[in-house]
């Protein structure tokens, strides 16, 4: 028979050991509000300011136009001065520039004599996303600079455009300023909870095991629900603690807007709790040690959450394999949904699929802790 | 300094490091294993982007503009949408990353050269790859504005832009060296954070310390083992990017082995010194993640540097992962010198001393 | 038999660990109300047998009744009935004592009405009521373990198992321990526990004496001693060292122990033996004596010629020293407030065996630790081994030796693995390693299992290599803290034997320990209490001269029974439990006569005599002396 009694005991006695080390607790609710403070405002992928070198032969009011254009737009910080491409690129290998610009010395006399003429521009490619943004913003600039060289034209020749124009409208639904703090804060929640959780939960029935207390355990009336639910549920509370505080900091400190029903998301995360809680318990129950039980909840948890829940990188990108492999972190799931109840604003209708993956996951989470768990010794 | 002294260390160490199977497995496997999975995750390639149109203008220009989406190569159109109501049930749900909307009247304002608009939309909660969808949307618009009036093309300034050091701009050749210098630290530090805090809790630590070994030696006896097991997965892993990702280091071996060296022992401090100050097992690696959370944040791997506002900018200069990082990526993809690489290392050089000093005082002070 | 009329009842029970059998076709029946002992050597089966008995191990086969319920289908109503207490310390440090009672109650179900007022009952009971709200890691051994037992005893269970719980607990807080177990069974509960202490054993009702696995022996102490039809003489002599070759030649190893401070020798004919032994030499007195249960451990040990093997072993190498080992004199340690050990001076020539004694967290362990090294005391001045104390820390520990309290070896590298480690940090190398090695394998009986896994060595092993470990080195002082705490009495005694063959060579040993007897194997004691020292002597000197009181022994049945009212008798200032009897302090020698009197008008038979003080008499009393309120223990 199940004793709400004893459970009460478990969990009193749980929490006894959570607040005797504080040191763990303080860094069980420290570390989410270092990340979202981080994230929202230290990190972000949209690119500004690209240091960027000009090698100017040219120098002329031409080439300096040309130049301004870079320097005057968000994009690009230009340092001159540069006599050659080596050094250009030598500077690019130490990480002083990303990107250079080569005028040539005929750049002015091409321009002035309505001549077709290049400008070469080099973009450090080792980091290929950033060197991707680059191009991009490259190629802006250039149909800028060009429709104003037109222009120019125009005015002399007084030649007018008479083709097809057909332009794209963007419109970024959900996050109409495209803020990735937006995207970021739902992520973040998912990853602290993922590791820190199943962290916790991985050292609690291997240090009862190691310490000898478990022996003592056992030989009482404790039954394994008691016992798994009672280890959970103060750890639950921890968890639960950091939603709140990372929603809070979220509305508060960063506006990231909560268009759907705040009740749905801390059920969906309860559920996802509960099943990465449980999934600790069980490399807990199955180990017996401490630290193997918990390199494994940081190896599966840490990575993974960050890599593969589609929180920094989008799942649809990935090959094929990977894609399949990602069904198998439960965070997958709820990073999906938490984004969309939180700026999608949709209700459990539209994520019910990936509501019942993360059911499935909590319940053979749980299940598989109360098989495993041995109530006698071997 | 006694050579035997450490010389037994470092065997009971790596003895009692590798004779668990399961140990080994997450020392030498998970990396290899992971190193796999996420370099073949980690891509900000936006591709197969599944798209749904909704053309309120049926005519033989809008159909062909949406050909063009189809043929481009990024684009997937997965659906024809019959209303608005419908095309935002399909974002809701995450059917579709984007959709084109064609107005009525697009035709007549292209035949007769007026400005027409065609709106995209992209799912912001991926900002990113919002971003990415407009770029690959006005380019396919583009393409078709120049082909429509190649008639009228003026000569004009064109912008040749030449990508150095990774031609095609392969998200891979820099995310899976970078990899590399994430697993270095994540290997590095955790198993190490509990090194001294285990002998402390199991109470061997005391009657290590009455026989005359010094704390060098003890110190250096307990890192060894993980420098080597560093160095061993940082090879394995290096011959897999080789073999699997055709990822070649252009620069100097020994330069790269320099840097790994270094940056190793930049972790191994720092794993220390979280090892003496923990009271518990539980409490060491709860610090180390705390440690390694926003070190690889920080280090400009996922996020560039030059991002970031100023003042965390210059924080970053503390974070040992952000010169590791740069040092791999330097010596693998760009193949840069010992001179140019010098920055990175008088940063790894001060951080490895630093935090080596640090943790052997701490260490010191906990025996007391 | 008939399984409901015992409160346990087992019944074929076999259990096999891969190679091993610990439990090789048990049987036995515990009766209501009797405290039933499990005793026997290292890995006889002691702990897996009280662990079926719990039901937390299956056996392999056969089955177990507890209080008419079986273990195997009706699990959960043994649980409620019994209460178990583990070798290991079951509680959790960081919950406080209160809250790890309540933590048990709640586990129980124990009737939440009045449930404060339980608890503050055996809180009183047990003597702990002032430390309630400690947290349980902070308490001393003996409050620990009596925090275990309140903590098994909340939900009023029917039947006790307890397993070794006295290990490493001074005598002081054993006695009291045992006066709680005495009120339970008063009260009618069931008590079946294995000890290694063999005076415990002779409180039990019933013993069961194990061997490999069976029970080889089963009754009341006195029974099992009687029918095992030993015969024992023992010889008491000035120079007892040189006599223990004479003697051993004599009459063959196997039959010669040491036994404090005289030798108990088997014989298969008394008055042969005894006149052998009288015309041996003049200085031997002789005196006939029944067998104890300590003899019939030491004549279960088989092969003897291996200890002596061993022993021929121990001083390899090591250099013979003479004069001064250590000399401080003021030496003090302070953690913040508290001072743990206060100005204590110490002058020890090299062959000495110097123990110390105390309570648990008298200063004793700090003490050695500041010697050897460890820990750098506040103040004081002085030489160990010819080093400056406070300057050359680092100097000393290449010329000591330490083995801590806490099993000290790495349980997961193998047994000549951890030799090598050693052997490495102290610089042996090549062919001297080879040498030691081979000499540490010898001296801890392990030769043909070095190639196993620390973690499975039991009691007396684990010492031994652990102690071959911390002098591979040859050191010339060598400092053990409680090195035989929990070990079987024949492996206790081996050990012991190995400390003397030390001391022979001029080694100075210092050794902590809460076996009394162990105490009358050293040259000097000093006891140590809240980090003074009270007492220091030779063990006859402090037993004659440190303690003034007299000592009447008092064998009778149930001894228990009588301690209130023979302290009400004139003359008698103190009673406690000795061995199977009591041990009575009195003023002066005519209150022997007062307690045969007591004995007589109730009409018991009892067996009322002075006798000469004991080490653990003189321990408790000069305890009792420096604290007379109890506080502090």
């Amino acid at each position: 028979m199940f004793s709400p009694r004893r459970l009460k005991a478990m969990v009193i006695k749980e929490f006894i050991h959570i607040i005797r080390d504080w040191r763990s607790l303080f860094l069980a609710i420290a570390i989410p509000v270092m990340l979202i403070l981080l994230f929202g405002y230290a990190l972000n992928t949209d690119l500004k300011n690209i240091p960027t070198g000009v090698v100017d032969m040219s120098n002329t009011p031409q080439s300096r136009e040309l130049i301004s254009i870079f320097d005057g737009s968000d994009y690009f910080s230009v340092k001159r001065g540069y006599a050659s491409y080596e050094q250009l690129q030598q500077d690019m290998r130490m990480k002083r520039i990303l990107t250079g610009v080569i005028i040539k010395r005929d750049f002015a006399d091409r321009v002035l004599k309505n001549e077709e003429t290049s400008v070469q521009v080099l973009i450090d490619g080792s980091d290929a996303n950033t060197g991707r943004q680059a191009l991009n913003y490259i190629q802006a600039l250039s149909m800028i600079y060009n429709t104003q060289i037109k222009a120019e034209r125009a005015g002399l020749t007084g030649y007018t455009s008479g083709g097809v124009q057909a332009a794209v409208v963007p419109r970024a639904w959900y996050n109409q300023g495209m803020v990735s703090t937006y995207m970021i804060v739902p992520g973040i929640l998912a990853i602290v909870m993922a590791v820190i959780a199943a962290m916790l939960a991985s050292v609690t029935v291997a240090r009862e095991w190691e310490t000898g207390t478990m022996e003592q355990l056992i030989s009482t009336p404790v039954r394994r629900l008691e016992l798994t639910f009672g280890k959970v549920i103060p750890l639950y509370c921890i968890g639960l603690a950091d939603v709140i505080i990372a929603v809070g900091l979220g509305r508060l400190v960063f506006g990231v807007p909560m268009r759907g029903n705040p009740a749905l998301l801390f059920f969906v995360a309860t559920i996802f709790l509960t099943g990465v809680l449980f999934f600790g318990l069980v490399l807990s129950i199955n180990l017996k040690k401490q630290v193997l039980a918990n390199q494994i909840a940081i190896v599966t948890g840490f990575l993974p959450t960050l890599i593969l829940s589609g929180f920094v990188f989008t799942i649809a990108n990935m090959p094929l394999p990977i894609r399949i492999l990602t069904h198998v972190f439960p965070a997958r799931y709820f990073v999906s949904m938490l984004k969309s109840i939180y700026l999608k604003g949709v209700g459990l209708e539209m994520i019910f699929l990936n509501f019942l993956f993360l059911l499935i996951y909590t319940g053979l989470m749980v299940l598989i802790a109360n098989k495993r768990l041995k109530m006698r010794l071997n | 300094m006694k050579l035997l002294t450490i010389k037994s260390m470092l065997k009971k160490e790596l003895k009692q490091m590798l004779r668990d199977a399961k140990m080994r497995m997450i020392i030498f496997v998970f990396p290899l294993i992971q190193l796999m999975v996420f370099s073949f995750a980690l891509t900000m390639d936006v591709k197969n982007i599944d798209i749904a149109v909704l053309d309120y203008d049926k005519t033989v220009t809008t159909r062909e503009i949406t050909d063009r989406f189809q043929s481009g190569g990024y684009f997937i159109i997965k659906k024809y949408a019959s209303s608005a109501d419908e095309l935002r049930m399909m974002l809701d749900r995450g059917d579709v990353r984007g959709a084109v909307v064609f107005a009525k009247g697009t035709e007549k304002k292209i035949l007769s050269r007026e400005m027409a608009e065609v709106q995209v939309i992209g799912d912001g909660t991926m900002s990113n790859d919002a971003g990415t969808i407009f770029s690959y949307a006005s380019g396919v618009i583009n393409l078709y504005n120049a082909e429509k009036n190649a008639d009228m093309m003026t000569s004009e300034v064109t912008f040749q832009t030449r990508s150095l050091f990774n031609v095609n701009l392969l998200s891979r050749n820099y995310y899976v060296p970078g990899l590399i210098a994430l697993m270095i630290m994540v290997t590095s530090m955790l198993l190490t954070s509990i090194a001294i805090v285990r002998e402390k809790e199991i109470g061997t630590i005391e009657q290590v310390m009455v026989t005359p070994i010094t704390r060098p030696e003890f110190i250096i006896g307990k890192t060894m083992p993980f420098m080597l097991t560093g160095l061993i997965t940082s090879s394995m892993m290096f011959v897999m990017a080789r073999i699997i990702f055709g990822i070649t280091i252009k620069g100097s071996i020994l330069l790269l082995y320099l840097i790994i060296i270094i940056n190793i022992l930049t972790y191994l401090g720092l794993a220390l010194l979280v090892s003496a100050s923990a009271r518990t097992q539980q409490q060491a690696l709860l610090t180390s993640f705390f440690l390694m959370m926003p070190s690889a944040l920080l280090s400009g791997y996922m996020f560039p540097v030059n991002n970031m506002p100023t003042a965390v900018q210059y924080f970053t200069y503390l974070v040992p992962m952000r010169w590791g990082l740069e040092g791999i990526i330097g010596v693998v993809v760009k193949g840069a010198t010992f001179h140019e690489m010098s920055k990175q290392l008088m940063w790894l050089c001060i951080h490895a001393v630093f935090f080596l000093t640090v943790a052997s005082i701490k260490f010191k002070k906990t025996l007391e | 038999m008939n399984k409901t009329s015992f409160a346990v009842y087992a019944e074929s029970i076999t259990k096999k660990y891969k190679d091993v059998t610990a439990a090789d076709n048990i049987s036995l029946g515990v009766n209501e109300g009797e405290i039933y002992g499990l005793i026997g050597p290292d890995g006889a089966g002691k702990t897996t047998m009280l662990r079926i008995i719990a039901g937390i191990l299956k056996p392999d086969s056969g089955s177990v009744y507890v209080c008419g319920h079986s273990c195997d289908t009706e699990h959960d109503a043994v649980k409620d009935s019994i209460a178990y207490m583990s070798q290991k310390f079951g509680l959790y440090p960081d919950l406080t004592v209160w809250e790890n009672i309540k933590f048990y109650a709640d586990l129980y179900g124990v009737e939440k009405h009045g449930l404060k007022e339980h608890i503050e009952d055996l809180l009183d009971f047990s003597y702990m009521r002032p430390f309630k709200k400690r947290q349980a890691g902070r308490l001393s051994g003996g409050m620990k373990q009596k925090l275990q037992l309140v903590c098994a005893l909340v939900h009023k269970p029917e039947v006790l198992l307890l397993d070794e719980p006295t290990n490493g607990v001074d005598p002081v807080s054993r006695r009291d321990f045992w006066k709680i177990l005495y009120k339970l069974v008063a009260d009618g509960m069931t008590i079946v526990m294995s000890t290694a202490y063999l005076d415990e054993a002779e409180r039990c009702s019933r013993i069961g004496l194990m061997n490999a696995g069976r029970v080889i022996a089963e009754g009341s102490p006195d029974e099992v001693v009687k029918n095992s039809g030993l015969n024992m003489l023992s010889v008491r002599c000035g120079n007892c060292r040189k006599a223990s070759a004479t003697l051993k030649k004599e009459f063959g190893a196997d039959r010669v122990h040491a036994f404090g401070d005289k030798f108990r020798i088997f014989s298969a004919d008394i008055s042969a033996d005894r006149k052998k032994l009288t015309e041996m030499s003049a200085d031997f007195i002789v005196t006939d004596e029944i067998p104890v249960l300590e003899d019939i451990f030491m004549s279960m040990q088989k092969d003897m010629s291996a200890d002596d093997r061993i022993l021929s072993r121990v001083t390899d190498d090591i250099a013979r020293r003479s004069g001064e080992s250590l000399k401080v004199t003021g030496l003090t340690k302070k953690f913040g407030d508290f001072t743990a050990v206060n100005s204590i001076n110490l002058t020890v020539p090299y062959g000495e065996i110097f123990g110390f004694l105390g309570p648990n967290g008298a200063g004793k362990s700090t003490t050695i630790k500041m010697l050897c090294g460890l820990l750098p005391p506040t103040s004081g001045s002085g030489r160990v081994g010819g080093m400056d104390v406070m300057k050359d820390a680092e100097k000393i520990k290449a010329s000591i030796g330490y083995m801590s309290q806490k099993f000290s070896l790495y349980e997961d590298l193998k047994v000549y693995e951890n030799i090598d480690f050693y052997g490495g940090i102290y610089g042996l190398k090549n062919a001297e390693l080879e040498r030691r090695r081979d000499w540490a394998l010898e001296l801890s009986g392990l030769r043909d299992r070095k190639n196993e896994m620390t973690s499975v060595l039991v009691g007396g092993w684990r010492q031994r290599l652990a102690l071959a470990c911390s002098i591979l080195h040859k050191p010339s002082i060598v400092f053990l803290d409680e090195p035989t705490s929990g070990a079987d009495p024949a492996s206790r005694r081996l050990f012991w034997a190995i400390i003397n063959e030390l001391a022979l060579h001029g080694v100075t040993v210092f050794v902590s320990t809460h076996y009394m007897e162990e105490a009358e194997y050293c040259d000097r004691l000093a006891l140590i209490f809240r980090g003074e020292m009270i007492a220091m002597g030779r063990p006859d000197v402090l037993k004659s001269e440190m303690m003034r009181d007299n000592i009447i022994e008092v064998k009778v049945n149930r001894p228990q029974d009588y301690i209130e009212d023979l302290t009400a008798v004139r003359g008698v200032m103190d009673v406690s439990l000795f061995g199977a009897g009591l041990h009575l302090r009195t003023e002066d020698i005519s209150a022997e006569e007062g307690i045969a009197g007591f004995f007589r008008e109730r009409k018991i038979s009892a067996d009322v005599r002075k006798v000469l003080p004991s080490m653990e008499d003189v321990f408790v009393s000069m305890i009792e002396k420096a604290d007379p309120e109890g506080k502090n223990v």
